[in-house]
């Protein structure tokens, strides 16, 4: 788990190197990522992880923090 | 008809025709024309008391809400010419700007009001909404109306310059107002129409939206940037607004057709979708027309300079993927010439480069009589008096339909997320950054990528903390390709070629 976590913050630190992703929690909210950074940073996730997100996964609420996008790839990976 | 030339006409009337409608909206505040009009006058007052006069420039601090544009009209009132400039752009970048045009006057909403103490050493700052609601005389707006000229500009949008400064480029009333009639009838706007904006109003697609909003006395929500990242909301907000129009850049067509938000849900309001910005691939056009069949799509083409867009294609057929999608004919009252490098005509089916000759054309560059010279030459094609014509540095052929198909650049100017970018002014601020000996930036095209190989020991997230001062965030490299040193040829210059045929060959494998 704690595996999986290093590897998603290492994936989003590769699209946005200047956001803390360890402690942000207003990813979305406050403007740190945008359109093109979701795009790049599910693709990478995708691969990363073998999971499958789709249409339906775009929400606020699953990419305003590292721990919220981490709990919609295990619920996936489970 | 009687005779316009002064793109404020267009607010007058419709605020005569459609006091009380709606003409622009954002989450949080709609003003109808009337409400935007008398806004408008109110804010020049104070503009003009504070001595703004004909022909001065009044930056306007802008976001995406609907008070920025009480600040534009405010400024033609006063007879100035108004100059968006992106609240969240990086102050060094913004300085430069502010100190490039010397305002008269810098509008400002009290939501930013962090920013004044910076600004007001550039300028008098006027909160709008301090100002909105002040008395003001018509007398004197007339009478000042009644002395600018429609050869006066009306706005001025920067745009990245190749020696790493941005470039204005003034746009007059006349100009304004031939595009805003031509794009009226071509793309048969209404009264009607509820048009959904996504250009932010510093980029100059957004134009488009609000001169069709005040020609026509349509509605313009201005859509929250948040949604472009989540589909579902966004196709949920264009369908609760039943929206009828989207004036697009490309790059946001392109990245809500990849989402597959059309296999769950489409915009069945939708009548017409007007692209432009960039190259329209097919793939993503059939997406779109496969989700919305009796929409009309449209592929507008045009820089800055020739007053948004000097080309125009209705979507009359299918494409198959891959295959390209022309990007049309001159738009009226403007003429696109195709010339080889002694700038002589070529024949048709032979590339050359797009040259535009008509009203639409920019006034030049702001204070830049060096730049304008080499961009707005004399029109070698008629040798009996001065007219000029404005060479875009895009490569084009005539194909056998009759229309015009864009090939390339001919220099190192891209289109990224919609953004026009120099990538010399990229590479001037990198230079600039200690630590950093030489940089390149590549662009590739295929992911939508700002690749730079620079020579330096530096972390790319160092270089970015460097740089993100002076560049905004869609002009910060995507990829980093660190190395000890670059490659030259014979020359001594940086090998270009080479860096770019070894970044493909290593990704191709």
């Amino acid at each position: 788990m704690e595996n999986n976590r290093k590897k998603l913050i290492s994936i989003l630190s590769d699209v946005c190197p200047d956001v803390d992703f360890e402690n942000e929690t207003a990813l979305v909210d406050d403007g740190l990522i945008e359109s093109l950074d979701i795009v790049a940073i599910v693709t990478e996730i995708m691969a990363e992880f073998d999971v499958e997100i789709t249409v339906d996964d775009l929400l606020p609420d699953n990419f305003n923090s590292a721990d919220a996008l981490l709990a919609m790839i295990e619920e996936k990976m489970n | 008809m009687s005779y316009q030339k002064n793109a404020l006409e267009y607010l007058e009337n419709t605020a005569s025709l459609y006091p009380d409608k709606t003409a622009f909206a954002d989450d949080a505040r709609a003003f109808s024309f009337s409400s935007l009009m008398q806004s408008a006058k109110s804010v020049s007052s104070e503009l003009i008391g504070r001595g703004v006069s004909l022909r001065d420039r009044v930056a306007v601090m802008i976001d995406r809400t609907a008070i920025s544009l009480v600040g534009f009209f405010a400024s033609l009132y006063a007879g100035a010419c108004y100059v968006p400039i992106d609240v969240k752009m990086p102050e060094d970048r913004m300085s430069d700007i502010l100190s490039q045009i010397s305002p008269s006057a810098i509008l400002l909403s009290r939501k930013d009001e962090k920013l004044a103490d910076y600004l007001l050493s550039f300028a008098n700052v006027i909160f709008l909404e301090d100002a909105v609601g002040k008395d003001y005389d018509d007398s004197i707006l007339e009478s000042i109306r009644d002395r600018v000229l429609d050869i006066d500009p009306a706005y001025m949008i920067f745009t990245s310059g190749s020696t790493g400064k941005p470039k204005g480029i003034p746009i007059s009333h006349r100009a304004l107002i031939d595009f805003t009639e031509w794009m009226s009838d071509y793309c048969e706007v209404r009264s009607d129409d509820i048009l959904g904006n996504q250009a932010p109003f510093y980029f100059d697609l957004s134009v488009k939206d609000i001169y069709q909003t005040l020609k026509n006395g349509c509605t313009t929500y201005i859509l929250p940037k948040k949604l472009f990242m989540f589909p579902t909301l966004l196709a949920d907000h264009l369908n609760s607004h039943n929206v009828t129009a989207l004036i697009w850049s490309t790059s946001a067509f392109r990245l809500v057709a990849d989402s597959g938000i059309f296999e769950k849900k489409s915009v069945p309001s939708l009548k017409k979708v007007i692209l432009g910005g960039e190259a329209l691939l097919a793939k993503h056009l059939n997406i779109w027309k496969a989700a919305h069949p009796k929409c009309q799509f449209i592929n507008l083409y045009g820089p800055t300079e020739v007053t948004v867009d000097c080309t125009a294609y209705k979507i009359d057929r299918d494409f198959a993927d891959g295959e390209p999608i022309p990007i049309g004919k001159a738009c009226r009252n403007m003429e696109v010439i195709l010339l080889d490098e002694e700038l002589n005509p070529v024949p048709s089916g032979v590339s050359g480069e797009i040259c535009v000759r008509g009203i639409g054309l920019a006034l030049g560059y702001f204070g830049d009589s060096y730049k304008t010279s080499q961009s707005f030459i004399d029109n070698p094609l008629n040798p009996y008096y001065p007219e000029k014509l404005y060479r875009t540095g895009d490569i084009a052929k005539v194909g056998e339909d009759g229309n015009l198909y864009f090939l390339s650049r001919r220099d190192e100017q891209i289109k990224h997320m919609g953004y026009r970018i120099e990538l010399g002014e990229i590479e001037t601020v990198l230079s600039a950054v200690a630590g950093v000996g030489e940089a390149v930036c590549l662009f590739d095209q295929s992911d939508d990528q700002i690749v730079c190989c620079a020579a330096t020991d530096l972390d790319p997230s160092e270089i970015i903390q460097a740089i993100k001062s002076s560049l905004p965030k869609y002009m910060i490299p995507n990829v980093w390709k660190i190395t000890s040193s670059l490659p030259h040829n014979s020359n001594g210059k940086i090998d270009r070629a080479k860096l770019k045929a070894d970044y493909f060959a290593e990704k191709s494998k």
